[in-house]
C-alpha cells in the first residue's frame, strides 16, 4: 500500500512489490478469484472423474486451446479467420511426420510442428494485410480445404513426408506418445489409468502455457494495441504505429498457440487424422472453434475457456439423454450435435456479447447492490465491447465494398 | 483438335450450372449485405429433396418432380432461414455470418441424421439421377446425342432462361426494383416506402430457390448427392464464394462472368495439365486474384 511520488525510492523493488501486491489472493477482484479456483478445480479434476471421462475431458483442455488461440487474433485485432483448422492442422500433421517418419525426438518435433504453424501464420498474416473483411474471410475459409486437398495430393510418400501423408483418412500410425503403455512412450507407465491421468496433465500443463502466453500478450501493450486495431486502424497508424506489424503478429502468435495446441494432442492421445484436425465435415472444427469463442466472449481469452466448457458441457448432456424423441422415434442422443449448435445459435441471437462479459457485468450490478452501492452502469459504461467493436469494423468494410450511402 | 473441342463443351456446360450456383449467394450478399454461408447447405438441401421425391427408398416419383420438390423445398428453407433467425439479428454482420455458418452445418447434419436414422440410406452417397436420363431418351431421334449431352445441354439452357428471367425480374418489375432500391440504400428505400424486411424475404426465399435448383442439377451431374456435398470438391459453398468474389460483390452480372472464369480455368487445368488438381485449381486461381484485385472485375453496377 505504499502512497511514494513515483520517483521515490528503489524502483525495482517498488515494481516488484506491486507485482506480488497484483498476485495477492486476497487482495484481487472476485472475478480474478473465480479465475484461479476454476484453474485449481481442473487440476483437481482427475480425482473426481472416472479414467474413460477423464479421457473424454482432455479433448476439451484441446478445444479450450484451440478457441484461444482463435480469440487472440479475431477476438482482440477484429480479424475474422474462419479456418483456424489450418493452424491445427499443421501442427497435428507436422508433428507426427517428424516424429514417426523422420525419427525426431517428441519434444523437438513438438517445437518444430509451431513453428511450421508460425509459418503458416505468415502464410495467411500477408493476405489479412492486403484484405479486408469477407475477402479475408474467403482466404482463411479456404486455406484448410487447400491444406486437405494437399493432403489428398501428397497422400503417396514425398521426400518431406517418406510415407505418405493418407489421403482423406489421415495417418496410419499414431505418433510416439508422451505418457504411454507401450515401448514408444517417453514416459511408460504400467495401467490404464495412470496413462489416462498422465495425458490429463500433459494436456493441462499444455493448457497452462498457452494461457499464460496469451494472457501475457493480450494484456500487455501490445494486447493494447490489437484492441485499438479492432476499434480503429487509422487511429493506430496516426499515433506512429504500424498495424501491419501488430497483425502479423497475432496472426503468427495464433497460429503458433493453435499449431502446439494441435501438436501436444498429437501426443496425447489424439490420432493425425482429417476428422480429429478438420473436423468430420472438414470445416467444422473451425467453426465450432468461433462458436466456442464466441460463445464464452470475445475477446476476453477466459471467455475462449469458459465457451469450450460450456460446449462440450452441452455435448454431455446431450449424449446423456436417452429418452425416444416422440413422433419421429429416434433417440434424442442420436440427434447430436444438432441440440448443441441449437443452443449455440440461441446464445448467438440472445446473448451476442458472450457469457463471460454478461456474467461480469450482472454479478458486478449485483455486488453493487448488495453492498448498498450505486450500482455501476451497464452496457456500454467503458467503451465498446470486444463484440460489438469487431461487428462495427466488419460492417464499415461491407458497407464500403457494396458502396452504401447510409452512413 | 477434338479434345479441345470437347473440354470448350464441358467447360461451358459447366460453367452454366456453377452460375445457377453462385447466383443466389450474390442476391444475398448484394440486397442484404450478408455473406450467406449456409448457401452450400440450400444446395445440400436440394439434392435431398430431389432424392427424397424420386428414388426409390422415397416416394418414386419422376425426377422432374424431384426438381419442383428441390426448388420449394429451398425456397422454404431460404425463407426460414430469414424469417426464423436472420431477421433479428440482420443489423450485426458478424453474427450474422456465424449463424449462418451455424445454421448451415445444422441443416447438414439433420439432413445426414434424418437419411442415415430415418430412411437407412447412406447420407454419404444419395442417387440423385440426371434430369434428363437414360429412360427419357427413348426417342429415336435425339438419342445419337447421349442423355448426358442432353442433360448438359438442359442445364445450359435453364441456366440461361433462369438468368434472363432474374434479369427481367430485378431491372423490370417493381418488386426487382424495389430489391434494387434496397440494395443500394436502405434509408433511401424507407423513405420511398419500401418495406426493407418484405424485400430481404423475397431475395433469400429466390436465393433458396436457385440453390435448391442447384443443388438437384449439381447432384445428377456427380452421380448423386452427399450431405458433405457443400465442402467436397466442387464444394459449392467455397465456389460460389470464389465466383461472387472474382466477378465482384454483389453484382449479378460479375457472378456470371465469374462462374464462367472459374469453369473453363478448372476444366483446362484438370483436362490439360492433371486431374489431381480438381477442386485446387480455381482456388489457387482465386488466391493470386484476391491479392492482385481484390475488388473484383465488375466492382458494383449500380455504383458507378
Amino acid at each position: 500500500m505504499a502512497t511514494k511520488t513515483p520517483f521515490e525510492g528503489d524502483v525495482e523493488q517498488r515494481r516488484r512489490e506491486a507485482v506480488k501486491e497484483k498476485l495477492q489472493f486476497s487482495e484481487m477482484a472476485l472475478r480474478h478469484k473465480l479465475g484461479v479456483f476454476g484453474l485449481v478445480a481442473l487440476a483437481l479434476l482427475p480425482t473426481v472423474l472416472k479414467p474413460l471421462e477423464l479421457s473424454e475431458f482432455t479433448y476439451v483442455l484441446f478445444l479450450m486451446m484451440f478457441a484461444m488461440s482463435w480469440d487472440v487474433v479475431s477476438g482482440y485485432t477484429g480479424q475474422l479467420s474462419f479456418g483456424h483448422a489450418f493452424f491445427f492442422a499443421i501442427g497435428g500433421y507436422g508433428t507426427s511426420v517428424l516424429s514417426s517418419q523422420h525419427g525426431v525426438p517428441v519434444f523437438l518435433s513438438i517445437i518444430l510442428a509451431t513453428i511450421l504453424a508460425a509459418i503458416g501464420g505468415v502464410l495467411i498474416g500477408v493476405p489479412a494485410l492486403r484484405l479486408s473483411g469477407p475477402y479475408l474471410s474467403l482466404v482463411t475459409l479456404i486455406a484448410p480445404l487447400l491444406l486437405y486437398q494437399s493432403f489428398i495430393l501428397f497422400s503417396e510418400g514425398t521426400f518431406f513426408a517418406p510415407d505418405g501423408l493418407g489421403g482423406t483418412s489421415g495417418l496410419t500410425e499414431q505418433p510416439p506418445q508422451l505418457v504411454g503403455l507401450g515401448s514408444g512412450a517417453v514416459i511408460q507407465v504400467g495401467e490404464f489409468w495412470i496413462r489416462e491421468v498422465g495425458k490429463y496433465y500433459v494436456a493441462f500443463i499444455a493448457l497452462l502455457i498457452v494461457l499464460a502466453v496469451c494472457y501475457a500478450v493480450t494484456r500487455s501493450s501490445a494486447g493494447s494495441v490489437f484492441t485499438a486495431i479492432r476499434e480503429d486502424e487509422d487511429a493506430v497508424r496516426s499515433s506512429g504505429l504500424n498495424p501491419a506489424k501488430f497483425k502479423m503478429f497475432a496472426f503468427v502468435l495464433s497460429a503458433a498457440v493453435g499449431g502446439f495446441a494441435g501438436a501436444v494432442w498429437m501426443h496425447a492421445g489424439g490420432f493425425p487424422n482429417t476428422e480429429n484436425l478438420f473436423g468430420p465435415g472438414r470445416i467444422d472444427l473451425s467453426v465450432n472453434v468461433i462458436v466456442m469463442a464466441i460463445i464464452g466472449g470475445m475477446g476476453t481469452i477466459v471467455g475462449a475457456v469458459v465457451g469450450a466448457t460450456l460446449f462440450a458441457f452441452a455435448q454431455v448432456v446431450v449424449s446423456s439423454l436417452t429418452f425416444q424423441v416422440p413422433g419421429i422415434g429416434i433417440q434424442f442422443a442420436d440427434l447430436a450435435p444438432l441440440p448443441t449448435f441449437f443452443f449455440a445459435m440461441l446464445i448467438l441471437v440472445f446473448m451476442p456479447r458472450g457469457v463471460v462479459p454478461e456474467g461480469i457485468d450482472r454479478a458486478r450490478y449485483l455486488l453493487a447492490r448488495y453492498r448498498g452501492e450505486e450500482p455501476p452502469e451497464r452496457v456500454g459504461g467503458e467503451g465498446n465491447s470486444a463484440g460489438d467493436s469487431v461487428i462495427k469494423k466488419y460492417r464499415r468494410e461491407i458497407e464500403e465494398i457494396l458502396g452504401r450511402d447510409n452512413k | 483438335m477434338s479434345q479441345i473441342i470437347t473440354a470448350l463443351l464441358a467447360a461451358t456446360f459447366i460453367s452454366a450450372l456453377y452460375a445457377i450456383i453462385a447466383i443466389g449467394f450474390t442476391l444475398i450478399f448484394g440486397v442484404g449485405g450478408i455473406l450467406n454461408f449456409a448457401h452450400g447447405a440450400f444446395i445440400t438441401v436440394g439434392a435431398f429433396a430431389a432424392f427424397i421425391v424420386s428414388s426409390g427408398s422415397g416416394l418414386g416419383l419422376p425426377i422432374i418432380l424431384g426438381l419442383l420438390a428441390a426448388t420449394l423445398a429451398g425456397a422454404a428453407v431460404g425463407g426460414a432461414t430469414y424469417l426464423g433467425v436472420i431477421r433479428y439479428v440482420r443489423t450485426r454482420p458478424v453474427t450474422v455470418l456465424i449463424l449462418t455458418l451455424v445454421i448451415g452445418f445444422f441443416i447438414m447434419y439433420a439432413l445426414n441424421i434424418f437419411t442415415d436414422e430415418i430412411m437407412g440410406v447412406d447420407p454419404l452417397q444419395i442417387p440423385v439421377p440426371p434430369v434428363i436420363g437414360t429412360e427419357s431418351a427413348i426417342n429415336g431421334a435425339i438419342s445419337f446425342i447421349g442423355p448426358s449431352t442432353l442433360n448438359s445441354l438442359f442445364i445450359f439452357t435453364t441456366s440461361w432462361v433462369l438468368i434472363g428471367a432474374l434479369y427481367y425480374f430485378v431491372n423490370s418489375t417493381r418488386t426487382g426494383r424495389a430489391i434494387l432500391a434496397v440494395s443500394m440504400s436502405d434509408k433511401g428505400a424507407a423513405l420511398v416506402g419500401i418495406n426493407a424486411e418484405k424485400i430481404n424475404l423475397i431475395t433469400w426465399v429466390l436465393a433458396g430457390a436457385f440453390a435448391g435448383y442447384a443443388g438437384v442439377l449439381l447432384a445428377g451431374d456427380l452421380g448423386g448427392g452427399s450431405w458433405l456435398m457443400a465442402i467436397e470438391p466442387p464444394a459449392p459453398l467455397v465456389l460460389s464464394f470464389a465466383i461472387v468474389i472474382l466477378g465482384g460483390l454483389g453484382s449479378i452480372k460479375g457472378s456470371v462472368v465469374g462462374a464462367y472464369i472459374i469453369g473453363f480455368f478448372e476444366t483446362f487445368t484438370v483436362t490439360f495439365i492433371s486431374s489431381q488438381l480438381a477442386g485446387i485449381s480455381s482456388l489457387v486461381l482465386l488466391l493470386v486474384f484476391l491479392l492482385v484485385k481484390p475488388e473484383g472485375l465488375y466492382g458494383r453496377e449500380a455504383a458507378e
